[in-house]
């Protein structure tokens, strides 16, 4: 299933509590403070891993609850910080703040990065308030709590060169033909229900990636969703013109009123159409 | 340019076509939505409103040393109280005509106010 939207819900960990605690042992009377401190919470962190290529392991997959650092101890003991959450999402993801719709970052290189939600800090334990006059502080600090965040994941497809036409017309065959993509192919139309990309190499300093899109019908129809759909989904931030190779028989004029909206790189396709095909 | 997917027809010299177009295609000017940095709100800020259940304070940096108060040993509760004169709240609440009884809410926290 080919997911390119979804909201989901992370909250960080919140830190472990600090412990009031006084030192025993035998033959030492007043031992003093000695209550450990909270482990941090967990941070909640965005990273990009090249082999994904959908957002659908979110589906009905959406809260993400990094864990909380561990309470101090006794003796002194600091709680264990908790793991960071890993949230891998495919190169292209988009990740926004659904409250207020603000972009907070893209993800486009694989291995990058991202910390979205910080981890509460550890609360400190009753050893560090003792003063010269205070030297049984019953004072101690609960952990930090962690940072919730309602997010929307925004897939967007690096592509580019996108196929367009009718069902049924060859655009997979095309992918296969040229790429090392191995899209479904059948004779049967809208065999390609979710878009394949493959990467054309010409030589060893010309290569580009083609997208092969589900078929186009007449607008209108179900067809002009599918255009609306992933105009957004191909509106990639890192390239900055996608090139559109467009089949002789699509119906050009029945599509135009749901590609008017396109931007102009739909514009430079039709020049691709009528130079080549 | 006559193509066929099967034979392999041709489909080099298109995609080498595709690959000159593609250069050729003029750098798209996208606004590129960047991430907004924002002036960040003082932490110490905080407002209070009334209400019948009491004084409700809300503010940053009061709700987060609230959530880290063990309200159950004496110590901590004098920090935190030291902590809302230091922010000011103290004086805010008394200026908002606080009675002794009254509760003051700050987030989970419902506190009784002593003079």
């Amino acid at each position: 299933m080919f997911i390119d939207s979804v909201q989901i819900k992370v909250a960080s960990g919140k830190g472990g509590d600090g412990m009031v605690h006084m030192h025993r042992e035998k033959y030492r009377p007043r031992g003093g403070p000695d209550g450990g401190d909270g482990g941090r919470g967990g941070d909640v962190i965005f990273e990009v891993v090249p082999t994904l290529n959908t957002l659908s392991h979110f589906h009905q997959n959406e809260n993400f609850f990094a864990d909380a650092g561990k309470n101090g101890g006794p003796t002194n003991r600091s709680g264990r910080s908790a793991d960071d959450l890993i949230i891998r999402v495919p190169p292209g993801t988009s990740i926004y703040d659904d409250d207020k719709a603000e972009l907070i970052g893209d993800l486009v290189l694989p291995g990058q990065r991202l910390v979205v939600a910080k981890g509460g800090r550890g609360g400190r334990g009753n050893q560090h308030f003792a003063t010269s006059r205070n030297q049984m502080p019953l004072t101690a600090e609960k952990g930090e709590p962690g940072e919730e965040f309602n997010l929307r994941l925004e897939l967007k497809l690096i592509a580019d060169v996108g196929l367009v036409g009718l069902p049924n017309a060859g655009k997979s065959s095309i992918l296969a033909a040229t790429t090392n993509s191995r899209p479904k192919i059948a004779d049967y139309p809208f065999t390609t229900l979710e878009p394949n990309l493959g990467v054309v190499k010409l030589d060893d300093d010309s290569s580009f990636v083609m997208a092969d899109i589900p078929g186009l019908i007449k607008a209108r129809q179900w067809g002009s969703a599918w255009v609306s759909t992933f105009c957004g989904t191909f509106s990639a931030p890192a390239c900055s013109s996608t090139c559109w190779m467009v089949f002789r028989k699509t119906p050009w004029m029945t599509t135009t009123p749901s590609m008017q909206s396109w931007n102009s790189s739909m514009i430079c396709s039709a020049d691709v159409r009528k130079s080549s095909f | 340019m006559p193509i066929s997917a099967v034979s392999q027809y041709n489909l080099r010299e298109l995609m080498w076509k595709v690959f000159t177009t593609l250069r050729e295609l003029p750098e798209e000017e996208k606004e590129i939505e960047m991430p907004v940095y924002r002036a960040e709100v003082d932490p110490n800020a905080f407002e209070i409103e009334k209400t019948e259940d009491g004084f409700v304070v809300s503010g940053a940096r009061i709700e987060k040393a609230a959530a880290m108060t063990y309200f159950d040993q004496p110590g901590s509760v004098r920090r935190f109280q030291k902590l809302m004169a230091g922010l000011g709240v103290e004086k805010a609440l008394r200026a908002a005509g606080i009675q002794e009884g009254d509760s003051v809410i700050i987030a989970d926290w419902e506190l009784e106010w002593q003079d």
